[in-house]
């Protein structure tokens, strides 16, 4: 069972796509949203943005859908994450996640999702406005937050 | 290791508009020696601008740049840099910069572009679409009139919404000197009236969209020291300091702190948003949007020389009409009607084509600034912007001459025209150096000693503000004296730190990192008070974010020289094409000669500048600089130091080179 949870407060975000940024270099070493696990749905018409990442469901239908069983979870038994010795790279996990949050990364030639970065998340390092934050997972009032109260 | 470039991507985006011609030219030399961004603008100025290319000449070419930490994660990196032969520059039209916030350089950046440089001009309106290798130019028949809001909607409809656009609006189509390019709702190239040079092209927009990757050569070591940098800049002094939303407009408007680029890590006071105000003018409108800086001034500000009384939802509504017409707000704010209300007392003009003159009057504003727009009456008049439509009109120029310090900008940290910034003698003494040397408002990108001085201080922070004496002391660690810094300290040490602040400013304008936080010089966080972070001083940030993405093994001395390099190439182009020299330099004068806005407080008495002793802090700069004090020319000896002897040889041949 999970104890945290990364959590997005889109009242806090400003916008400014650090997250982004982090979240490739962490993963990559370079700099490229292309490579990033979470993606901001940046619109400069409006106010605020969802922030788009795994939610690190139950019973997660990347899983459920992968023909190889390639998405599982970590020994710990709290986070999925892409075997990619397993993955055929058929991205069925990309059309079942309801989120959108399993993204193709075209500089691996790779399915890529968020995998908290073994539970120190590197967006929330950059975060300078708490938007996004590594929060305790059995706390169901948090999860208001994930909406963004006006 | 890799063995592609790091920070840059090694490709420069060529189009010629009258031929159609796309090409790409390599970056990598460029970089190696002029940083990037606003460096390699200046050699490419120098490269391909002969004298007698004007603002509106086909071949003027219009620069939009990037820089080695632009779509890095480096903080405060999402800044983009426009470079070109000016509308805007009075009394000649030279070649000069405008930098841009808001999202679209990064983009360009993971497009695999480290800038764009647009010759040409087109028969038809168009617009230069970019995704990634494949670059087109598009006809814009129907984007052609639209404001520059409508124009963004209807091409992220048609390329979805993860575009960026840089985009002109009625004001750029119709060649206004004061005309900008916008980005989302209010970032914008706001000042040189770059938006004509792109109307004048007949390119309503550029759009972008990438999905490939800046490399960084030391990822760990630039994560760590770009986090260090991040939190060191979080500080609740200086600029921009302590922000608080207001909780009336958190409710009704919705009141949000927005970043006005890519990885600004703080929240601004200078931007936030605002969601459905109500139209003042145009009712039954609501009004969403950005509202940063300048725009602030648009409600009025009581007990400021700014205090029309419109209040904020008037205010806010002619802030975004602004934006959508294309126009530039500080030249607005700071200098066209602050002239008009002084022309109307004195019953030289009493009303813009029959509606009165009364800035207490939101339908005053939105006529001004749709006559500016379109041209229309009086404005075809103001749309050459508020220093040449005195001359234009044939009246009003000595009202003129209050607030427009040099070179056809509206005043900036100047104490003088500028009545909102507020400073005092000696203080001013550096930016009115500053004034001097360049071609353009110089404290939008050098704001770092006028600003910071000032707002660290307990003059302008009397909770937590630095007194007079640690201010020196921390100033003369960058500066080499207390006297550089001190509120008593009068024309002592003032050229120093005119020189350095050019450096930083070019140093920003070709990384690119956002100038209201770089330098970082103060600091609460430090006993003494200067700023560091892990095992760098403040001052040193931007070098060190700079070796470690791109890997380059320099000392922080010989990027310094980079930085004075390209000031010599900007100056020597300058030399060339438009006979800059010395007495052009001292036209600044009489602006400061005349009796400043606010009283230092130990001296008790205004100041005006005392014309001898400011020349001879002008020959200190032009010595520290290397360039003939009599002439003001650059000397073969700088140039060559600096690896320029080409540069040498073509001002010798032309009869422009500084003796010695």
């Amino acid at each position: 069972m999970k104890q945290r949870i990364l959590l997005f407060d889109a009242v806090s975000c400003t916008g400014c796509l650090s997250c982004v940024t982090a979240c490739s270099m962490a993963h990559t070493g370079a700099v490229s949203p292309a490579s990033s696990r979470i993606h901001i749905s940046f619109d400069p018409f409006e106010n605020r943005w969802p922030a788009v990442y795994c939610r690190q469901c139950t019973a997660a239908p990347c899983a459920k859908v992968c023909p190889v069983e390639a998405i599982r979870l970590d020994e710990r038994q709290e986070y999925w994450y892409v075997d990619y010795e397993r993955c055929i790279g058929c991205m069925l996990c990309i059309d079942a996640c309801p989120l959108g949050a399993m993204f193709y990364d075209p500089h691996h030639d790779q399915v890529i999702k968020c995998d908290t970065c073994g539970g120190e998340p590197a967006c929330v390092k950059v975060c300078a406005t708490q938007a996004l934050a590594w929060g305790d997972a059995a706390d169901r009032s948090l999860y208001r937050k994930q909406k963004g109260r006006r | 290791m890799t063995t592609a470039p790091c920070g840059w991507t090694g490709n420069i985006l060529r189009v010629d508009l009258t031929s159609g011609e796309i090409w790409t030219q390599p970056s990598t030399e460029y970089h190696l020696r002029y940083i990037g961004g606003r460096g390699i603008g200046a050699r490419l100025a120098w490269e391909e601008i002969p004298p007698g290319v004007g603002a509106f000449d086909p071949r003027n070419p219009l620069m939009i740049f990037a820089g080695p930490l632009t779509g890095t994660s480096a903080p405060f990196s999402g800044r983009t840099i426009i470079m070109g032969v000016s509308p805007q520059s009075y009394p000649v039209e030279w070649f000069s910069r405008s930098n841009v916030g808001g999202h679209f350089g990064p983009e360009l950046k993971w497009a695999g572009y480290d800038g764009i440089v647009i010759t040409g001009q087109a028969e038809r309106p168009c617009y230069l679409l970019i995704e990634n290798a494949r670059v087109e130019l598009r006809d814009a028949g129907e984007l052609w009139g639209l404001d520059t809001y409508e124009a963004q909607r209807r091409l992220m409809t048609a390329h979805g919404k993860g575009i960026r656009i840089l985009t002109i609006g009625p004001a750029g189509e119709r060649l206004s000197r004061i005309a900008i390019i916008n980005t989302e709702t209010e970032s914008a190239a706001g000042q040189g009236g770059f938006g004509a040079v792109m109307g004048h092209k007949r390119l309503k927009a550029i759009v972008v969209r990438g999905t490939g990757k800046v490399h960084i050569a030391q990822p760990e070591l630039f994560r760590r020291r770009c986090q260090a940098i991040a939190e060191e800049a979080h500080a609740p002094l200086g600029w921009p300091g302590p922000a608080r939303l207001d909780p009336e407009k958190v409710v009704k408007y919705g009141e949000r702190f927005h970043a006005c680029t890519q990885g600004c890590t703080v929240r601004c006071s200078e931007c936030r948003w605002y969601d459905r105000v109500p139209g003042v003018v145009r009712k039954g409108r609501l009004y969403s949007g950005q509202f940063h800086c300048a725009s602030a001034l648009f409600p009025g500000v009581p007990g400021t020389f700014y205090d029309w009384k419109l209040g904020f939802e008037a205010g806010f509504e002619l802030s975004t009409i602004c934006n959508e017409y294309g126009l530039n707000q500080w030249d607005i704010l700071f200098g066209i009607v602050p002239w008009l209300r002084d022309c109307r007392r004195a019953g030289l003009l009493q009303d813009l084509d029959g509606i009165p003159i009364d800035p207490d009057d939101p339908h005053f504003w939105a006529e001004l600034l749709r006559k500016i727009a379109h041209r229309e009456g009086i404005g075809d008049a103001l749309a050459e912007g508020g220093r040449r439509a005195p001359d234009i009109l044939g009246f009003g120029r000595e009202f003129a001459d209050e607030y427009y310090a040099a070179w056809g900008y509206a005043g900036h940290w100047d104490g003088h025209g500028n009545r909102i910034n507020e400073i005092f003698f000696p203080f001013w003494l550096v930016p009115a150096l500053q004034w001097a040397m360049d071609t353009r408002d110089p404290l939008s990108s050098g704001h770092g000693y006028a600003q910071n001085i000032m707002t660290w201080s307990k003059h302008l922070s009397p909770q937590a503000g630095l007194d007079w004496d640690t201010i020196a002391e921390v100033a003369a660690r960058v500066y080499g004296s207390r006297s550089a810094a001190h509120i008593r300290s009068g024309y002592e040490d003032k050229a120093f730190p005119a020189f350095w602040h050019g450096q930083r400013s070019v140093i920003k304008d070709s990384l690119l990192v956002d100038d209201q936080i770089f330098p970082r010089i103060y600091s609460e966080k430090t006993p003494d008070h200067f700023a560091r972070a892990l095992d760098m001083d403040g001052p040193s940030f931007e070098y060190h974010m700079f070796t470690a993405a791109t890997g380059l093994d320099i000392s922080e001395a010989e990027f310094e020289r980079m930085a004075e390099r390209v000031f010599n190439i900007e100056r020597s182009v300058l030399v060339r094409n438009y006979g800059r020299d010395r007495a052009m330099d001292e036209t600044v004068i009489p602006y400061f000669s005349k009796v400043e806005w606010w009283t230092n407080p130990e001296l008790g008495e205004r100041q005006a500048l005392d014309v001898e002793r400011f020349r001879r802090l002008m020959d200190e700069y032009y010595t520290l600089r290397g360039w003939d004090p009599r002439t003001g020319w650059p000397t073969r000896r700088r140039l060559e130091e600096l690896g320029l002897r080409d540069i040498a040889d073509e001002l010798e041949r032309i009869g422009r080179l500084g003796p010695a």
